[in-house]
């Protein structure tokens, strides 16, 4: 006799090569940066959409799009990069190169030691007498996975993702050529994605394994059945596009899809881990679908909204620039006052149709949106509906916080972890660190917590006092460095 | 839901959820549509008879279905047989997005249907209905104008003002445009929850603050209340909550004597 609603399904399926399993049945894929998995408590779950806001004046956006995508090609996903205009050279030269052997291990060990001084960032101070644990002989070195680490995890993951389970799916780094690292360290969150150097594009080598697609979402011609023409916004055209995306990814009956959600429901309430299909679910990394949005609201996206009974014999009416030429009549003339610039509810409307897309689907999706170009009300929309935000923000040289970091020069702008992802959570989790600072590397690009450097605190606080005071002065109340006497001190 | 306080004579009417991004309530609408299925078992409730069964329509606009299926099983409730019994109707609108833009009218349609029955088995009439909506805000982007927005929501209020009837919407206070027609639609709720973060920092045993106004006198307990003698009246409390998977735990009462001053 049973007794609860726990079914026995059977000995469990193998996850797909680049998945892993998160908590609360979600499947988790890399977003081909070690950094921000750790931030999101894993990964990107699977039919989310994770919402990027631009700053405008860094591109720290296209270059996690171009991680995210990178990683997709490096397990043989199928991706799909949208935008208006396209980059040039197309995605072979916009998906940066997976490093491989020694590069990817010494890359891998740059990013262990940033972590171990964030560890260290409390006894600043004290550093120099600590032995890390790579300089140890012998010693064992530390994983750091989001949830094995207590420290780690409880300071820079969400609350509920801090615990994402750190399991190694026979994942890609462990078949691709960095696997000397990973048979050195136990499997956590540094063996989960690959690693990339921006610095090189991927090449048509890089695609050779992945099924990739561009689009270009700037306005489109229509030919209609009746003979007229219609200029087809780049949001309408996406939209399409993507639905045909993840049609591709599970082919699926329409019967079947008009039942999918009640029995969906009811399976998912039975305790399921997976709602049933008519058809199995096809397995493979092919059949886990990437989808990339960039800049999405920029000016390329012009022309939204057309419906013209355009002139055939006007080219400038066909490619939605007719509105320039001063030479419209009619229907045209009417469309053309209706041409403009992408509204933020629009925006609005196409994310939560996206959203409703790829929900329940083997499909993650990366949407940048240039916030300044929007209202703050329509920004705040567009985060509630997200799954998923993080924010941009540039900083200048001399502000406090790049002057006061430690290692100033590579800090590159802020990081805003605003909300993470709750599929299935009972309580959406909270992130314990909401600001990080993005830090250009070499060839790479870093995320780390905002720590502040004492010592510099200090320069900055004899700068700006001018008493010449060493630092030890300063802490231990001593005698300054020009040899004074301080009466008062203590 | 006796740690907020509310009794079954609070399930009436119009009750307003208010979140923000930085202290999410839709962890306040799993607790309240349990609170709405299992009602019978409050504690005012179990000195009578119980009274027929509640209904809960809900409108899944800013998550799918199948997330609530794994909130509400996790939160105790046994979903399939509810959705059996017609005791939960879900209206899946997020993946009726993924296909295409849904008018509010044909929304409106579809609840209607689903407040009647809709032909559901065990679904009579002459059952409360609940009717929650999460979220408002993301319904709003679907109206074509202003009026279509205030008929939709003066439909779902209506709804809220019959006999054992509520209507429990999720919005988002943060979102400036929406003051408007929020400021409306407080104005005619019964019971106001505000979650707000706190400032400065986060202590660890705390995630948010949860206010909750009572903008009218409620009597404890609906029938029971004449011999519990439970009497609410108007004023706000102001809760401590932590969210863990285990669900939310509140901390820390606090009493304001009038109802605006949080």
């Amino acid at each position: 006799m049973r007794q609860g609603s726990f079914l026995r399904k059977g000995v469990a399926q193998s996850a797909d090569s680049g998945t892993r399993p998160g908590l609360h049945g979600q499947t988790l894929i890399s977003s081909g940066h070690p950094d921000l998995d750790r931030l999101l408590g894993g990964g990107v779950p699977l039919g989310s959409l994770l919402l990027l806001l631009e700053d405008g004046w860094s591109g720290h956006h296209a270059t996690l799009i171009r991680y995210f995508l990178a990683e997709g090609a490096a397990c043989g996903q199928t991706l799909l990069l949208a935008a208006a205009p396209t980059p040039l050279g197309g995605l072979f030269k916009y998906l940066p190169a997976q490093l491989r052997g020694k590069a990817a291990e010494k890359d891998e060990e740059e990013g262990g030691k940033e972590q171990e001084d964030f560890k260290l960032r409390i006894a600043w101070q004290y550093r120099r007498y600590i032995k890390t644990a790579s300089s140890r002989a012998g010693s064992i070195p530390v994983s750091l996975s989001p949830g094995s680490s207590p420290g780690l995890g409880s300071t820079v993951g969400g609350r509920s993702g801090g615990g994402q389970a750190a399991v190694s799916s026979g994942g890609p780094s462990s078949s691709s050529s960095s696997g000397g690292a990973a048979s050195r360290k136990p499997a956590g969150l540094r063996d989960w994605c690959h690693r990339f150097d921006l610095l090189r594009s991927a090449g048509e080598e890089g695609l050779l394994q992945c099924q990739a697609q561009l689009l270009d979402c700037g306005s489109r011609r229509v030919e209609q059945p009746s003979g007229d023409a219609s200029v087809s916004s780049g949001t309408q055209y996406l939209l399409s596009q993507a639905a045909a995306f993840v049609q591709s990814l599970a082919p699926q009956q329409p019967a079947a899809a008009e039942q999918a959600a009640p029995a969906a429901m009811a399976a998912a309430g039975a305790g399921a881990r997976a709602p049933p299909a008519a058809a199995p679910t096809p397995r493979g990394p092919q059949h886990v679908g990437r989808i990339a949005v960039l800049s999405l609201g920029s000016p390329g996206w012009r022309t939204d909204c057309l419906a013209v009974g355009a002139d055939s014999s006007n080219p400038a009416a066909a490619d939605g620039s007719s509105w320039r030429q001063g030479s419209l009549g009619g229907k045209q003339a009417a469309a053309a006052t209706a041409a403009g610039p992408v509204s933020g509810a629009a925006i609005v409307q196409w994310l939560l149709q996206l959203k409703g897309l790829v929900r329940d689907q083997r499909c993650a999706v990366v949407v940048s949106v240039p916030a300044a170009q929007f209202s703050a009300a329509d920004v705040a929309r567009m985060q509630h509906f997200a799954d998923c935000v993080v924010a941009f923000e540039s900083v200048a040289d001399d502000s406090d916080i790049a002057r006061l970091a430690p290692d100033p020069a590579s800090v590159a702008g802020l990081l805003h972890l605003r909300k993470l992802p709750s599929l299935g959570a009972a309580a959406a989790p909270v992130p314990e660190v909401a600001l990080h600072l993005v830090r250009h590397k070499r060839r790479r690009l870093a995320i780390t917590p905002v720590e502040i450097d004492p010592e510099a605190e200090l320069a900055d606080a004899e700068a700006a006092s001018g008493a010449g005071k060493t630092a030890a002065a300063v802490l231990c109340g001593g005698p300054t460095s020009g040899g004074r006497q301080a009466s008062l001190e203590f | 839901m006796a740690l907020l306080g509310l009794t079954a004579a609070d399930f009436r009417g119009t009750l307003l959820l208010r979140d923000c991004l930085e202290a999410q309530g839709a962890f306040l609408l799993v607790q309240l549509i349990k609170a709405a299925l299992n009602e019978a078992g409050d504690g005012a409730m179990g000195l009578v008879p119980p009274p027929a069964a509640r209904r809960v329509v809900l409108v899944a606009a800013q998550h799918a279905a199948s997330h609530y299926a794994i909130v509400l099983r996790k939160a105790g409730l046994h979903v399939p047989d509810l959705l059996a019994r017609g005791r939960l109707v879900v209206l899946d609108l997020l993946s009726m997005l993924g296909t295409g833009l849904l008018p509010l009218q044909v929304l409106h349609q579809q609840l209607a249907a689903a407040v009647a029955g809709g032909g559901v088995a065990g679904s009579g009439t002459g059952r409360g209905v609940c009717l929650v909506a999460d979220d408002l805000s993301a319904l709003h982007c679907l109206a074509r104008g202003e009026e279509d927005w205030a008929a939709f929501l003066h439909a779902c209020t209506s709804l809220g003002q019959g006999p054992q009837c509520c209507f429990i919407g999720l919005a988002h206070a943060d979102v400036e445009a929406d003051e408007g027609w929020l400021a409306r639609l407080e104005h005619c709720a019964a019971l106001v929850l505000d979650t707000e973060p706190l400032e400065p920092g986060r202590p660890a045993s705390n995630t948010g603050r949860l206010a909750i106004t009572r903008r009218e006198v409620s009597t404890g307990g609906g029938a029971a209340s004449s011999s519990t003698g439970a009497v609410a009246t108007p004023g706000c409390h102001v809760l401590g909550y932590r969210l863990s998977e285990a669900g939310p735990a509140f901390l820390n009462h606090e009493q304001h004597s009038h109802p605006h001053i949080l």
